[in-house]
């Protein structure tokens, strides 16, 4: 999967509540959407913020089959400016590993 | 949205077992860590095999959220009553409908924004020293807000330029006059409509 075909796979679970997320255990730290300090269409604003320079792919930690999309993005929401989104897929639903602010060098 | 119910399935990661399998949803106690609190009756999705938590559905984050909300603590000053007269005069031009709630969000948006920005902080402890500030005068009103942990844990590394919370009150309060009221800055003017408005 691509990333324009992940990211707007991912809006488009987040727009229709096709969505999970994996239990963590700092999941009030890891993951905001989770927990409620962002909403879906925040996220979604996140998402299509990311430019593809900002995306990676990595097997997921205990699938490896399983391909987990890293998005960054640089998105004011709150107090925060960049932003960290871990998903994958599972047939047509999202699971999200991570959403939380995140601090790095942008590439220029 | 699909809402799940107890019992419904599901398919999942489970991290223990390794594997893509059956989830069943339940009621749980789920612990959030930074909180430090367990929130009751959360539906979560569990491993049909080993049992092991594998999934937080959609459905089940206000509750979290809920429950995080509660846990707040207190920061309690006493001020003189012009310090009070300033940051209402602030929140009120700000366009805030309910004044207390509005206060509480300006220092909050205050406290995480000289946290971020230590220059602003030194300028903030600066404006004290001013002749409008510096005359004593008794304290005879009180300010009282509640902070999440995170926050309270702000505030009291702010002592570092501050040194007490009521001169960092007083210091927040010398700045929104400078930013709001004296020296009109739109974009922090901005910034801080929209976090007192989310509170409105």
């Amino acid at each position: 999967m691509t990333f324009n075909e992940a990211r707007a796979a991912l809006i488009d679970a987040l727009k229709e509540g096709r969505y999970q997320h994996e239990a963590r255990d700092a999941q009030d730290e890891k993951n905001l959407l989770a927990v409620g300090d962002v909403s879906p269409q925040e996220v979604i604003e996140i998402l299509k913020a990311c430019r593809g320079k900002l995306h990676r792919k990595e097997p997921h930690y205990c699938i490896v089959a399983t391909e987990v999309h890293v998005f960054k993005s640089a998105k004011r929401i709150g107090q925060w400016t960049q932003w960290f989104v871990r998903a994958y897929f599972i047939e047509q639903d999202a699971w999200f590993i991570s959403v939380h602010p995140a601090e790095w060098e942008i590439e220029k | 949205m699909k809402i799940w119910k107890e019992n419904d399935r599901s398919k999942g990661i489970c991290s223990k077992c390794k594997e893509l399998g059956e989830i069943v949803f339940q009621r749980r106690p789920f612990y959030l860590k930074k909180t430090k609190k367990s929130v009751k009756d959360v539906l979560v999705g569990v491993c049909a095999i080993c049992d092991e938590m594998v999934s937080v559905p959609p459905q089940s984050t206000a509750r979290l959220k809920e429950a995080r909300l509660a846990v707040r603590m207190p920061l309690e000053v006493r001020v003189p009553a012009y310090v009070k007269d300033i940051v209402l005069l602030v929140v009120d031009t700000l366009g805030a409908t309910v004044p207390q709630s509005a206060l509480a969000q300006l220092f909050r948006n205050y406290i995480i924004h000289m946290k971020e920005e230590p220059r602003t902080a030194r300028y903030a402890f600066r404006l004290l020293k001013k002749s409008e500030y510096s005359k004593r005068v008794p304290s005879q009103d009180r300010i009282s807000i509640k902070l999440s942990p995170e926050l309270f844990e702000m505030k009291n590394e702010l002592h570092s330029i501050f040194h007490s919370d009521v001169n960092l009150i007083r210091g927040i309060a010398a700045l929104s006059k400078d930013e709001v009221l004296d020296r009109p800055d739109q974009a922090r003017i901005k910034e801080l409509r929209y976090s007192i408005l989310q509170v409105a």
